[in-house]
């Protein structure tokens, strides 16, 4: 009898002590002091690029996500911005669509009953309804370098042993096309690159161009930026007049599949903004305009680094090129 | 036309009710109701109407059903309906003050400025957060507002066109940074202010709920009041001057109240147009009264319409939240039309 109640009393504390998470707390980016469990089991986004896609390569438990919608892609269907065009991932019964990215529904959350809550910094006017369902974290995640995001958003789900596992990988490839390029190449600081996107209002420029700009950099390409460009602030339009000022050995531009924006329609866009563009710049003169999917570029995930890693290296280091005179 | 008066405060305040107007606004106030239950009733979170009245009762079936109906669904609706009537009150005020059936807050640069200052924090310091916009958007209201009618006052006195064509004039430069900020901000900062600029109630609590209440106590008796200058200027200056009326001084004092109002209504849930300038001539096609019922029906309408535009913006297409303003375009404007072209076509006969 003794000792089936001591079994019972030890299943008992065993059980309790599973079933009650530990939390630790946090400061997010608002300021907020939040209390949020160290290995969160349902956990709900309302971003779906920042926030949902890198959970989705770390296999976080994700159970909602903020979407967005287009007729021109995933068939009309809400899709994940990120994860739907890198891992083809949908929305279904275990990964619930709370609404717009913007403006998620809270009763669908209520009803996930998730035990932490991640929502963009700059749309956190709704901070307090979400925070009366459960532990609530709004986040800058634009506003780190990528890399660190990564790491921030890895550690706020308890996950840091996975996300390093994954950067791991991206080291080991980074090794290896650093021989490619120092073979085919020598010193990459003299291939020079700028990543532009041309508008109505101009030829758009950043500092920080997602994935492009971290692998970029990660090479030791020379970066032409936005600031090198002697724009205000770390992005802008350059205008069409000043065009020459992107001359590179290679620019890099971006098409939109989400928007049904095929690559042809990017060079479009460039032939009908600046005219001539392919006999005025060195880039396209030699076929050295790329154009690659946005959602690569803007892809929050270990897994964007390993591709853009591989564009470049094909694109640059395994082809012959003109290279710009000096 | 069948009416009865109904006098209060020594004579001060009186009211002459029109019969068909009063059951209007009985009406009009069982509508209110009615969307009140059905918003409580309908959302995403599965609840059928007893758990919804145990829940307001006090015997919840869970937390999250509490929260459900009291955190979101409640101060929503309740913030739907204060907004709607003060948006349509100082509309319905701003067209009898400036005698311009197509007055409302825009043309005071209120909605205007909310948005230049909201647009403005959102894009270049999304890290000030988002709890501050109510705040910041008064504070643009109030300051565009009093520019404006700075700017249209002279040494003469205030004149309607002047008042006009400057509130015009501001609202529109404003309205030029707002866009330029739009196009050249951040891409995702732009479609979050976006959703705020659509005017929105998918975010408020309590804390709006009380805000409104604590105006509405203050400022609508203040309207009631101004019944009575408000229904001689409508004759035009002369008249209301020969009527006793000192009417520069009611003329600035109605529009400040207007202002405050509907300031108070951006602050709250973003830059909500066409209410006040629908509500005020719906309320007039519902029923002919005098201007002191006509306000009464006015706040009344312009309740229902956002309470409405809300319900449907919630439930219609969830889990994607239509933002109010979109949906009061959406349904009053038909409406509109269609009660301009039926007394049209009553007068043609």
């Amino acid at each position: 009898m003794k000792t089936l109640v001591w079994a019972t009393a030890t299943l008992f504390a065993v059980t309790s002590s599973a079933l009650a998470q530990d939390t630790r707390t946090v400061t997010d980016d608002l300021g907020n002091v939040v209390e949020i469990p160290v290995t969160p089991q349902r956990i709900v986004v309302s971003r779906s690029d920042c926030l949902a896609t890198p959970l989705i390569e770390l296999g976080a438990p994700l159970i909602g996500a903020g979407s967005m919608q287009d007729d021109r892609f995933n068939n009309g269907k809400p899709f994940i911005r990120g994860a739907t065009a890198l891992y083809g991932t949908q929305f279904d019964a275990d990964l619930v669509d709370i609404g717009f990215i913007n403006q998620p529904d809270p009763e669908i959350i209520a009803a996930l009953e998730p035990d932490l809550i991640l929502i963009a910094a700059w749309a956190a006017d709704n901070y307090d309804q979400l925070s009366a369902i459960a532990p609530t974290y709004a986040a800058a995640c634009f506003d780190p370098p990528l890399k660190e995001w990564l790491a921030t958003l890895a550690d706020l789900v308890g996950m840091t042993a996975e996300h390093d596992r994954l950067m791991a990988s991206y080291t080991f490839k980074l090794a290896n096309t650093r021989a490619v390029f120092a073979d085919r190449i020598g010193d990459p600081a003299d291939v020079s690159v700028v990543f532009a996107d041309p508008f109505d209002e101009g030829i758009y420029v950043a500092d920080d161009y997602g994935t492009f700009t971290v692998v970029a950099d990660d090479l030791g390409l020379s970066r032409i930026t936005a600031t090198d460009l002697g724009m205000l602030t770390d992005n802008g339009n350059l205008s069409f007049e000043l065009v020459e000022e992107l001359d590179a050995d290679f620019i890099f531009s971006s098409h939109q599949s989400f928007f049904g924006q095929p690559p042809s329609h990017q060079m479009e866009v460039w032939r009908s903004n600046v005219p001539g563009f392919d006999d005025l710049l060195h880039a396209p003169r030699n076929n050295q305009l790329v154009i690659v999917d946005r959602s690569l570029v803007r892809a929050f995930a270990v897994d964007g680094l390993n591709t853009m890693l591989a564009v470049l290296t094909s694109q640059i280091a395994e082809r012959d090129f003109v290279p710009l005179a000096e | 036309m069948s009416t009865t008066t109904l006098i209060g405060f020594g004579g001060r305040l009186a009211l002459r009710v029109p019969y068909r107007a009063a059951l209007v606004s009985l009406g009009l106030t069982f509508a209110i109701i009615g969307v009140l239950t059905w918003s409580l009733m309908t959302g995403s979170y599965p609840l059928d109407s007893t758990q919804v009245w145990a829940t307001l009762f006090g015997n919840s079936p869970s937390d999250t059903a509490s929260t459900v109906v009291w955190e979101f669904r409640f101060p929503r609706t309740l913030v739907a309906l204060l907004v709607g009537a003060f948006l349509a009150l100082s509309g319905a005020a701003l067209q009898y003050v400036t005698r311009n059936p197509l007055a409302d807050p825009s043309l005071v640069g209120v909605s205007q400025g909310a948005a230049l200052v909201v647009v403005s924090v959102t894009i270049l310091a999304p890290g000030m957060g988002s709890y501050l916009r109510p705040i910041l958007a008064f504070g643009g209201s109030l300051a565009v507002a009093a520019l404006i009618l700075l700017a249209s006052s002279s040494r003469r006195g205030g004149d309607t066109l002047r008042f006009i064509l400057m509130g015009i004039g501001v609202a529109a430069l404003i309205s030029s940074f707002t866009s330029a900020l739009l196009t050249y901000g951040d891409i995702d900062r732009a479609m979050s202010a976006l959703g705020w600029l659509a005017g929105s109630v998918h975010s408020v609590g309590w804390d709006e709920v009380r805000w409104l209440s604590v105006t509405a106590f203050f400022v609508i008796p203040a309207f009631m009041a101004a019944a009575r200058p408000l229904s001689a200027i409508r004759f035009g200056e002369d008249v209301a001057t020969g009527l006793g009326i000192r009417v520069r001084m009611a003329r600035w004092g109605l529009i400040i109240l207007a202002v405050a109002l509907a300031a108070t209504a951006v602050a709250a849930v973003g830059a909500l147009g066409f209410v006040g300038l629908v509500a005020p001539h719906l309320a007039r096609r519902l029923a002919h009264s005098g201007v002191g019922m006509h306000l009464v029906l006015t706040g009344l309408t312009g309740a229902l319409l956002v309470g409405l535009a809300d319900f449907a913006g919630r439930a219609a297409f969830a889990p994607i939240q239509i933002p109010a303003g979109l949906v009061t375009a959406i349904i009053g404007v038909p409406v509109f039309v269609a009660l301009i072209l039926r007394t049209q076509a009553r007068s043609q006969l």
